[in-house]
């Protein structure tokens, strides 16, 4: 195995040589974009590939703009949430609001809760199957407040959106040109027999999901889109037209912008087909059109809920893999909104409702296919918010809680440690910014040992892995 | 069979002509060809070295020619094809005082009995040539023909007509086309004599022209005189226009063509600004409290709606396209749900951009930091000041993106935009946290601009516009105002301890620590380069060099008279340079146009017009993933710095910025749209699509026939000038398979061409 395993990292970082020097342009050739071009590379390596067992599927749900996750899980003994609500005034929520969950891992008299809007995930997590990792953040490698005070070994452009969204997905601020998803696609793509669909974004263009060899894969809320004019017989009454579009969409280009486009047109084409008709052969259900009532009055209709939109294309996609061939696969689906500087106790709610029953059905819809151990979801989002109010909301920080959710999970626990909400702890860097205690690195590491990835792989993915020891946290 | 002697064919020309253009294999067959079987009209033209076959079958000789021709194109060598095809478009030979041209039919055909339809073709009824057309799809067929010109009567015959074993023989004529003149089947210049044999030429039994010979005929073209084509100096202005509007019109193009770049863009920035957005929004609002926030008729797209309108309508091309550039840089956008109440504070800030697109970038900072629409979206309205006691410390998210967005940037650069390294090699940050602290302190007390008077406590927290009063206030249009009691009176101190250091003394009022901040951040070297890089992307090409950046900053640092953030110098900077105005002559020159610029083209460049008046398009371009004004985030629909992933962009580490948005669904959804374009149309009024085209004057040259006015109409207007043979070929064979001869059909070759232009990867891209 580890022989095979050594073997499959020498052809992938070939591959990523190849692909990165000038003489990888040759996968900049139609073929190396064709299916059976990603076949082709794939067959060179899949005699190392380590990916036995059955179908795996990793989702990342990005919660874009920053969540206040602080207000997520919060302190339910006296003590703890004396200090949330010294802390944070009016983002504080009130405790009677605050479902209880079972804790374990905190210390002794340490409880916590969870948001009544939060209901469909707390049942997710006291049935075993969703766990929090507390105050996870992009580091290069364990630091002290006094570290970071002495500006040592502080990652850059802190509490900035675009560029620790980027951190969380790649380890490097926005420029990054790949993300430790689809590093992990790279490894893992010669298992699927169509390697092109390997890393599916249903959340638009994220370096989470770019690899070396793998490209992102875009579909939209409703699946994958097809040119309605190739599948016509005529257009606007010309019967020649649909061939000379056929011709014209993927002529080659007289420089580098249309060379570009038309090569990710190829890929539509080649590809729409073929996953329309696996997806539609497959019974995800639909999203329920009744809206739900939620605890502060309000309502939610999941079929109009763009993550549980592109949550259900990630379910259909899950659920026609075998059809595809498909034995490793990862995803991203993402939501809007979290940047709460201004009305936060107002929207917050809906947020949570939002992504709690999108989860929740998500989770529904692959126990109904028999596929809840396959597919562990995880969150990630730019930052933690202070804990500090501004009077309305909360500003840009670091560290986050984060929850796993799926049938492989071990919930029901909260890992990592709780940090002190106290300004003025060892646990914050000002404003009640959180120094995170787990880097993503080792949150990263696990979901990729899931996925089969070795200690050695996963360092190839996540390079400061070593910078880390490893703590307790086998959530999955 | 024949009712007239074949007329001989040219001798091959001498290396001289057109022929050396392009000594392609097929060309060398259908030289060798004709060398083999040249007739002997013309002795004193003739090669030396043809001798043989004076008195050869010269109908076979131009079959064999047109074989050759055809038969490589099924072949797949389609770059032999193309120069072949050129090389023969552009073919005329002087044999004596013959004037021989190539004249290509392009044609397909349905076979019986595995024989296709013979085409004869004549001229002035003299037989030049035979072909079987076996192809299925257009495929051109090219005959040496003698005195073709303005009049000359062209027939091609159709004269083997049969049903085998149900088999419908028939033969369909795409075009004629003979150097740049390209004829349509159809028009008054054509007609189609019905009848085997003599009949063909009879007279008797004819019908309008039409691509479809069922039955046996001929098809008789009267040979137009050529068109004229678009000139050197409309193609640059198309190119300009491209860059610097929403798009080219015919008005526009002449103008600019006349004017040249320079005097074009003086005269455009001559024109005055007017309040489009908030002009608009006011006569809705002041149809009644029903039509103002809260009301049952009001609705927040009506800006969305404006701007889809002005963009298309609006002579202000240039104010209105650098205005939406910044809007770009300086996003307020409404997917913010706090914005839907205060649509037409929204308007104001759209015109704001609009209105210092040519004046003074620190006016415009001012303008943008006091917009209550921005104090909405990053918050910064009823900011409130820090309070020891409690912890509170101000929203920092108007300081930081203030810095990070509208300034200054991350990095120090240098004036041409590359970034300064410190000595550990790596780019030096332009701030710190605590820049953002001491910056948002600058920033709060800032709330609605109410009456001075009403400047309480209570209506910094609570106050502001009252839209269902009987008179209508206009509180939103007004800049935010300082609330005293909530503006933090500490010391700020921005950049501490470096060159750009800026301190402002504790209890300075709101108003000058709000001039003070701005002024720091207006003079620090980076913004010129920062902020000039970003308008060339928007304008001009995704990678200017640093030399290009270099030029935009220094008009940015100094108009030429001492003046620092003249917009106006710096557009002209940006439209002017030479890298901007030389036809590029490399590959990564250029950038991806923007889905939206992509449909305001259209609506320009066709004349598309609004059926309610109202431009009422909103979710057209979902699927696109750019809704005008609805931009995820503060950084905008797509990031200036994208590097899109194993593209050749990123072998260079080259930014694309519109490649983010760019997927395998988005290409899908951008053909569906074209297809939508050039049909009902988009936008939707609530029983139409809203905004659509007549095609009426491309449809006028189809009704003529005039194929070549019609191609060329469209490439100067959709692709400035600089359509590929490739898709002239698509378009050409797109149109070839409407049948009919009525306005309907012309209508719809109108818009089958227009769709393969829209569709293409040369119209997204702009060059």
């Amino acid at each position: 195995m580890k022989h095979a395993r050594r073997h499959f990292l020498h052809t992938a970082s070939a591959l990523a040589a190849a692909a990165s020097s000038p003489l990888g342009t040759r996968f900049s050739t139609p073929f190396a974009l064709s299916l059976a071009g990603l076949g082709a590379m794939a067959a060179q390596s899949s005699s190392a590939a380590d990916t036995s067992g059955p179908y795996k599927a990793l989702v990342c749900l990005f919660l874009a703009g920053g969540n206040d996750s602080a207000n997520w899980l919060v302190p339910t003994d006296a003590g703890g949430y004396a200090e949330y609500a010294a802390t944070r005034r009016e983002l504080a929520w009130p405790a009677a609001r605050l479902l209880p969950i079972y804790s374990s891992g905190q210390g002794a008299g340490r409880t916590f809760g969870m948001p009544q809007e939060l209901q469909p995930l707390r049942d997710l997590y006291e049935a075993g199957r969703m766990a929090w990792v507390a105050n996870v953040g992009p580091l290069e490698r364990p630091i002290t407040k006094a570290d970071y005070l002495a500006g040592k070994g502080v990652p850059a452009k802190l509490f900035s959106h675009n560029d620790q969204a980027s951190n969380w997905q790649s380890l490097s601020p926005e420029g990054a040109t790949s993300g430790w998803g689809g590093r992990m696609g790279d490894l893992l793509m010669s298992a699927n027999q169509y390697p092109v669909f390997t890393a599916v974004s249903a959340a638009g263009n994220a370096v989470f999901l770019s690899g070396s060899s793998v490209v992102q894969y875009q579909v939209n809320t409703s699946g994958p889109v097809r040119v309605n004019a190739l599948n016509a017989s005529h257009l606007h009454g010309s019967a020649t037209a649909v061939a000379a579009m056929r011709q014209m969409l993927t002529a080659t280009g007289r420089n580098d912008y249309q060379r570009e486009y038309a090569r990710t047109t190829q890929r539509s084409l080649d590809t729409t087909a073929l996953l329309q008709i696996a997806m539609a052969s497959v019974p995800v259900p639909a999203l329920p059109t009744t809206a739900v009532a939620l605890p502060n009055g309000g309502t939610l209709n999941l079929s109009q809920e763009s993550l549980a939109q592109q949550l259900r294309v990630v379910a259909q996609m899950v659920a026609a893999a075998p059809r595809l061939g498909m034995r490793r696969q990862v995803f991203m689906v993402s939501m809007g909104g979290f940047d709460t500087h201004a009305n936060q106790m107002r929207d917050q709610p809906l947020l949570m409702a939002r992504v709690a029953h999108a989860v929740n059905w998500f989770m529904g819809a692959l126990t109904s296919q028999g596929l809840q151990n396959n597919v562990t979801l995880f969150s990630a989002s730019d930052f933690g918010r202070t804990l500090a109010s501004n009077g309305q909301g909360s500003d840009h920080g670091w560290g986050a809680h984060h929850f796993v959710a799926g049938g492989a999970v071990q919930g029901r626990q909260v890992y990592g440690r709780m940090p002190s909400l106290a300004l003025g702890s060892a646990d914050e860097v000002g404003s009640g910014r959180l120094l995170p205690s787990i880097g993503v690195t080792p949150y990263a590491a696990r979901l990729a040992n899931w996925m089969g990835l070795s200690d050695i792989e996963t360092a190839h993915i996540l390079p400061n892995a070593p910078m880390f020891h490893s703590p307790n946290l086998g959530f999955v | 069979m024949n009712p007239t002697a074949p007329h001989p064919q040219p001798k091959r020309p001498s290396a001289r002509s057109a022929w050396a253009l392009a000594p392609a294999p097929a060309l060398l067959a259908l030289l060798a060809a004709l060398a083999g079987c040249g007739g002997g009209e013309e002795p004193a033209a003739a090669e030396p070295s043809s001798t043989a076959a004076e008195e050869a079958d010269t109908t076979a000789a131009a079959t064999a020619a047109t074989a050759a021709t055809a038969a490589t194109e099924e072949t797949g060598q389609t770059r032999a094809t193309e120069g072949t095809k050129q090389a023969l478009a552009a073919a005329t030979t002087t044999v004596g005082t013959t004037v021989y041209s190539a004249l290509t039919v392009r044609a397909y055909g349905t076979l019986a009995g595995n024989v296709g339809p013979v085409m004869q073709v004549r001229i002035g009824n003299a037989l030049v040539g035979t072909a079987e057309v076996r192809a299925t799809t257009p495929t051109s067929y090219t005959f040496w023909v003698p005195n073709l010109q303005a009049g000359s009567r062209v027939d091609v015959v159709f004269t083997n007509d049969a049903v085998i074993n149900g088999q419908d023989r028939n033969l369909y004529v795409g075009y004629l086309q003979s150097g740049t003149t390209i004829q349509l089947p159809v028009g008054p210049r054509t007609l189609i004599d019905r009848g085997a044999g003599a009949q063909a030429f009879d007279g008797i039994d004819t019908l309008p022209g039409s691509p479809a010979l069922p039955w046996a005929g001929a098809l008789r073209v009267t040979w137009p005189a050529a068109t004229t084509a678009f000139t050197p100096a409309q193609a640059a202005a198309a190119r300009l226009l491209n860059q610097a509007t929403f798009g080219p019109t015919t008005a526009t193009i002449n103008r600019a063509a006349q004017l040249g770049p320079a005097a074009w863009l003086a005269e455009q920035m001559a024109l005055p600004h007017t309040a489009d957005f908030v002009n608009h929004l006011n006569s809705k609002y002041a149809l009644g409290v029903d039509h103002r926030p809260g009301g049952a008729k009001y609705d927040s797209t009506w800006v969305t709606q404006r701007f889809w309108a002005t963009a298309a309508t609006s002579p202000n091309q240039l104010r209105k396209r650098v205005a939406w550039a910044l809007h770009h840089i300086f996003m307020v956008s409404q997917t913010d749900s706090n914005l839907w109440a205060h649509t037409r504070a929204y308007a104001q800030y759209l015109d704001s951009l609009n209105k210092h697109a040519f004046g003074n970038y620190r006016q415009l900072l001012e303008a943008v930091a006091l917009s209550p629409a921005m104090g909405i979206y990053l918050s910064h309205i009823r900011n409130q000041k820090e309070d020891p006691a409690s912890h509170r410390q101000p929203d920092e998210n108007f300081a930081r993106e203030l810095m990070q967005l509208f300034t200054i940037g991350l990095h120090e650069l240098n004036n041409d935009g590359t970034p300064k390294r410190g000595a550990d090699g790596k780019p030096i940050e332009t701030y710190d946290n605590d820049d953002v602290m001491a910056l948002a302190k600058v920033f709060t007390g800032y709330a609605w601009g109410l009456p001075d008077n009403q400047l309480t406590e209570a209506n910094f927290k609570w106050g502001g516009p009252d839209y269902k009063a009987a008179v209508d206030s206009r509180v939103d249009l007004n800049p935010m105002k300082a609330y005293a009691v909530q503006h933090s009176s500490a010391a700020k101190t921005l950049f501490a301890g470096g060159p750009n250091a800026t301190h402002i003394p504790a209890y300075t009022p709101a108003a000058t620590s709000l001039r003070m901040a701005l002024d720091a951040l207006f003079k620090h070297p980076n913004v010129g380069p920062f902020v000039g890089r970003q308008l060339i992307q928007r304008l001009v090409t995704s990678n200017p060099s640093p030399a290009y950046v270099g030029r935009v900053a220094a008009a940015f640092n100094n108009n030429g008279a001492g003046v620092r953030g003249d917009m106006a110098a710096v557009v002209r900077a940006v439209l002017l340079d030479s890298e901007a105005r030389t036809p590029p002559n490399n590959a990564a020159f250029g950038r991806l146009k923007e889905p939206v610029q992509r449909l305001t083209h259209w609506m320009r460049a066709m004349e598309a017009k609004s059926s309610s008046g109202q431009y009422m398009v909103v979710y057209d371009l979902d699927g696109l993933g750019q809704r005008a004004l609805f931009a995820p985030s503060v950084f905008s629909y797509y990031r200036p710095g994208h590097v899109p992933p194993q593209t050749v962009f990123a072998s260079r580490g080259a930014t694309a910025p519109e490649f983010q948005i760019v997927n395998e669904s988005s290409t899908a959804a951008w053909v569906n749209k074209a297809q939508a374009m050039t049909g009902s149309g988009v936008g939707w009024n609530g029983s139409t699509a809203d905004v659509s085209s007549t095609y009426a004057n491309l449809a006028a040259l189809a009704a003529q026939g005039n194929a070549s006015a019609l191609v060329q109409l469209l490439n100067l207007q959709l692709l400035a000038g600089t359509i590929s043979p490739s898709l002239q070929q698509a378009v050409l064979d797109a149109m070839a398979g409407v049948q009919g001869n009525d306005s309907n059909s012309h209508l719809n070759r109108a818009r089958v061409a227009v769709l393969l232009a829209l569709a293409s990867p040369e119209y997204v891209v702009q060059r």
